[in-house]
């Protein structure tokens, strides 16, 4: 109930802040035809057939209706069917951005739990100046920087595109290994510098003593004791991470000219599109909302203290 | 020395030494010190006018004349990166500030009153928060031009909902204190009791959220201005130097690194001083440190 309620807030956010964008949609519209041939009288009655000349709620509360049933409406600009297009193209991001979020799911942790233990040594020190990097290195200017040390310097890797994999996987793996690093790069370092913090914080209590004193391996303490209590705050970072998949795959893709939903919504902003705008936002909103309960569900499993109605 | 004498502490004194104990974060401080001085003494500092446009010395090498080269039009990269500190900070610290104040007095308001003030406002904020932040940034920022204002407006309203939260969930465990009880005992108005009595207790963990947002709200304004939505040329900004560099990738690769190094170096600092900051603010740690 509650995540449809917050679905609702958000298309009523998106619908209205598209609305108010400068820009006449219908001027578009036209405009990817023949301004010229087109009379005042014809635009009235383009306005009229694409039902802009109704009242802002009755706009709104049709467009919902038409999404709730899965129709996005179509494209301004290029006609096409805005929710076929984001079936063609959140396969793209989801992949690149699943590959990221593992990755960073298994090595951020690991990192994290090594700098703990280690800590004060220089194991520590390295992991705690790479993960500091890895939180601001802005993901453009990683990219770029990739891009000029490994396509252009040392000629190793395509500079840009995008290849299924079903089509050419050995050039689907060379494409996408420097998009994945730096959408992995923020992933890997928050998950270490959460997981460092909280494995220190739970060291210190007394039950891990405790476990010293009964003469436990490390092991043993590190994976029975302290991981399964620590690892709560990085599951709420992870799945912030999750949430931020597709808002990650705006600059990546942008880079590295990816077809996914980060080059889709820039492009539509880019060009007025606000059909498919509304649309890509609309799905990530609800992608959001959905990951955020399986974040919930995850929580109870972790913790059965924490209970849901 | 008799019990009960002992020297009082100073607590500014402990507080700078906390924080300034770790190295990365005296770092910190120092390149955000230099940050600013570099915004307010531009033009002294700068070699030459960031607009300029010096026709023979287009796309330069790193030379003499210009330490990180110039770009297409023979501008001279360094003075544009010296200049661009001043966007830079500005939207760091005006975003920061715009969306702060916002996000606390609504984050106060839904925190005190609780019942369907609380509902409404934390349903609104959810449904912010499910869009992502640049995604949001972008629409907003298209929706009131390119422009530094524009461009402020557009980060606080992706940043404000994260301060929403933050002050409410404070004063949801901050309102159950006795003193705020005996407050409204002694009949104190209810703006008081919010901004007199629950407000400064909520201030430590607010005052590291705005340190670390400030990096992220520079990074977001960089993002959008590589992304044309941003800050538009001439005006000197980190992001769209990198955008407008990255043509000459293969040329001269500094264009679009070195005011990227510079974006990196900015947030970091704030980043790192966010951290010194929660540490010398956690009263858990006070004693300890």
């Amino acid at each position: 109930m509650h995540a449809v309620l917050v679905i609702l807030i958000v298309s009523l956010i998106v619908f209205l802040l598209m609305r108010l964008l400068p820009g006449d949609p219908i001027l578009m519209y036209v405009a990817s035809g023949d301004l010229q041939s087109f009379s005042l009288e014809q635009i009235q009655h383009l306005k009229h057939q694409l039902g802009m000349d109704r009242p802002l709620f009755v706009q709104y509360f049709d467009w919902l209706w038409n999404a709730v049933q899965g129709n996005l409406g179509k494209s301004l600009l290029h006609k096409y069917d805005v929710l076929e297009e984001i079936g063609k193209r959140l396969p793209i991001t989801l992949y690149l951005g699943l590959i990221a979020f593992a990755i960073g799911c298994v090595i951020g942790p690991l990192l994290g739990v090594i700098s703990a233990v280690r800590r004060g040594k220089w194991l520590d020190s390295l992991v705690t100046v790479i993960a500091n990097l890895g939180i601001t290195a802005p993901p453009f200017w990683l990219g770029i920087l990739l891009i000029y040390l490994f396509s252009l310097y040392l000629g190793l890797l395509p500079v840009y595109g995008y290849t299924s994999p079903s089509v050419d996987l050995w050039k689907n793996l060379q494409q996408s290994i420097m998009p994945i690093f730096v959408l992995a790069t923020f992933p890997i370092a928050s998950a270490a510098r959460q997981t460092r913090s909280s494995v220190i914080e739970v060291m210190r209590q007394d039950y891990i003593r405790t476990a010293w004193a009964k003469g436990l391996s490390e092991r043993v303490i590190i994976i029975r004791h302290v991981l399964k209590n620590a690892l709560m705050p990085v599951v709420t970072l992870q799945g912030m991470l999750l949430r931020n998949i597709i808002g990650g795959s705006v600059i990546v893709e942008t880079v590295f000219v990816i077809p996914g939903m980060g080059k889709l919504v820039v492009d539509g902003m880019l060009s007025q599109d606000y059909t498919v705008v509304q649309g890509v936002i609309l799905v990530v909103a609800v992608t959001v909302v959905v990951s955020n309960l399986v974040v919930d569900v995850l929580y109870g499993w972790l913790d059965p203290r924490i209970q849901y109605e | 020395m008799p019990e009960g004498t002992l020297p009082p502490i100073n607590e500014l004194r402990r507080f700078v030494r906390v924080l300034l104990s770790r190295g990365v974060v005296l770092f910190g401080v120092i390149i955000i010190l230099g940050t600013l001085f570099a915004a307010v003494f531009a033009p002294l500092v700068a070699p030459y006018d960031p607009d300029a446009q010096l026709l023979d010395d287009v796309l330069q090498q790193p030379n003499r004349k210009h330490l990180l080269g110039s770009d297409s039009l023979g501008r001279d990269t360094l003075s544009r990166i010296i200049f661009g500190t001043r966007i830079t900070l500005l939207v760091g610290v005006g975003t920061v500030i715009i969306a702060a104040s916002l996000g606390t007095v609504i984050g106060l308001i839904a925190g005190y009153f609780g019942g369907w003030a609380f509902t409404v406002i934390m349903r609104f904020t959810d449904g912010i928060m499910a869009i992502p932040f640049i995604l949001l940034a972008l629409v907003v920022a298209a929706l009131l031009g390119t422009g530094v204002k524009g461009v402020m407006i557009a980060v606080s309203f992706a940043l404000w909902p994260g301060y929403i939260r933050l002050i409410c969930g404070q004063v949801l465990s901050v309102k159950e204190n006795e003193y705020v009880m005996a407050a409204r005992s002694v009949g104190v108005h209810h703006i008081g009791i919010m901004f007199r009595h629950i407000l400064p207790n909520c201030l430590s963990p607010l005052i590291v959220q705005m340190t670390m947002m400030m990096g992220l709200a520079i990074l977001i304004e960089a993002s959008l201005s590589f992304l044309g939505f941003g800050i538009k040329p001439p005006s000197a900004a980190w992001g769209s130097m990198v955008y407008d560099g990255y043509k000459y990738l293969v040329m001269r690769p500094i264009l679009s690194l070195a005011p990227g190094l510079a974006i990196m170096l900015v947030v970091f600092a704030f980043n790192m001083v966010g951290d010194g900051l929660r540490d010398a603010l956690d009263p858990r740690l006070r004693g300890t440190l």
